[in-house]
């Protein structure tokens, strides 16, 4: 039979074009990537930080939590129980120094 | 299977969240299709064309930001394997095409190499390589002619232009070689 359609061009590329298997090439990839590239997520992460900042100094929020956590300190100094919404609040604040941390931990060291 | 509309999902977490998960799901779906375009465009050199799939991929994931979305990511993807496939043969010329010539195929590939394979290969070194592409990537990637004009950034009458050239070379050759198929 002799080459001259369409179909059977088709045909023998598509027979000779096999699926490649991966075989650690992915892995290969993603090794090579450059460390610090995305600048994007980090910006976005400072830009909302600000908002969120400016927001809380305007409505007086943020001096109601540095009061509360003002309380919670003077709390911890004087051995004093700390009332529940103090407490919450203060865990929440080392939950997320705790997180935004190994965050930066984590993409420094590639892991 | 990873759906089109899952590839803008993943190339968003790429891009907003930096996610390397999501990138390398990207590389896992599109690594065959890639290095397949470039081993048949370098005829069978396994080696050169790994290297050339892994400059791609590094590539799109340092440009994946001025992914606007507009065509398909793999459109996009082929766009990018297209521009460093002709940046190497700049590079290189006018050494390249003589170089890629002496390749032989069983000795370079650590992948057994079928007659299929070979046939091709050796098919594909008559042509030009606009030719080659244009035909690589309509008959072996099935892509549509309007996706081909996109990756390869000429009008959709280049293409056909390329197409019928390199099928009538390609039925010559055969009808030469008096090719018989075997599909088995």
């Amino acid at each position: 039979m002799s080459l001259t359609s369409d179909k059977e061009l088709k045909k023998l590329f598509k027979n000779a074009g096999k699926e490649i298997p991966d075989q650690g090439f992915t892995r290969r990839v993603m090794r090579s990537l450059p460390q610090e590239k995305h600048s994007a997520s980090r910006w976005i992460v400072w830009a909302f930080a600000t908002i969120g900042v400016l927001t809380a100094s305007f409505t007086g929020a943020l001096s109601v939590f540095t009061n509360t956590l003002a309380t919670f300190g003077h709390n911890i100094a004087h051995l004093q129980k700390p009332e529940a919404p103090t407490a919450i609040i203060y865990l929440m604040t080392i939950i997320a120094i705790v997180g935004y941390t190994s965050s930066l931990f984590k993409k420094d060291f590639n892991l | 299977m990873i759906s089109k509309s899952d590839d803008l999902i993943l190339v968003s977490q790429v891009v907003l969240l930096n996610s390397h998960r999501a990138f390398e799901k990207l590389v896992g779906k599109y690594q065959s299709s890639v290095r397949r375009f470039f081993l048949n465009l370098t005829f069978g050199n396994e080696a050169l064309s790994d290297d050339l799939a892994q400059e791609t991929f590094i590539k799109v994931y340092l440009h994946l930001q001025s992914f606007k979305g507009t065509a398909g990511f793999s459109t996009w993807l082929f766009r990018v394997a297209y521009n460093v496939y002709y940046d190497y043969l700049r590079n290189s010329k006018p050494h390249l095409e003589a170089d890629f010539s002496e390749i032989d195929p069983y000795t370079e590939s650590d992948r057994p190499q079928t007659d299929c394979e070979m046939d091709v290969y050796e098919s594909l070194k008559i042509l030009k390589p606009d030719e080659r592409t244009a035909i690589l990537l309509f008959y072996m990637e099935d892509h549509p002619v309007e996706k081909i004009s996109k990756i390869m950034n000429c009008p959709t009458g280049t293409v056909k232009s390329h197409l019928a050239r390199g099928r009538e070379k390609l039925a010559n050759y055969f009808k030469g070689t008096g090719y018989e198929f075997n599909f088995g």
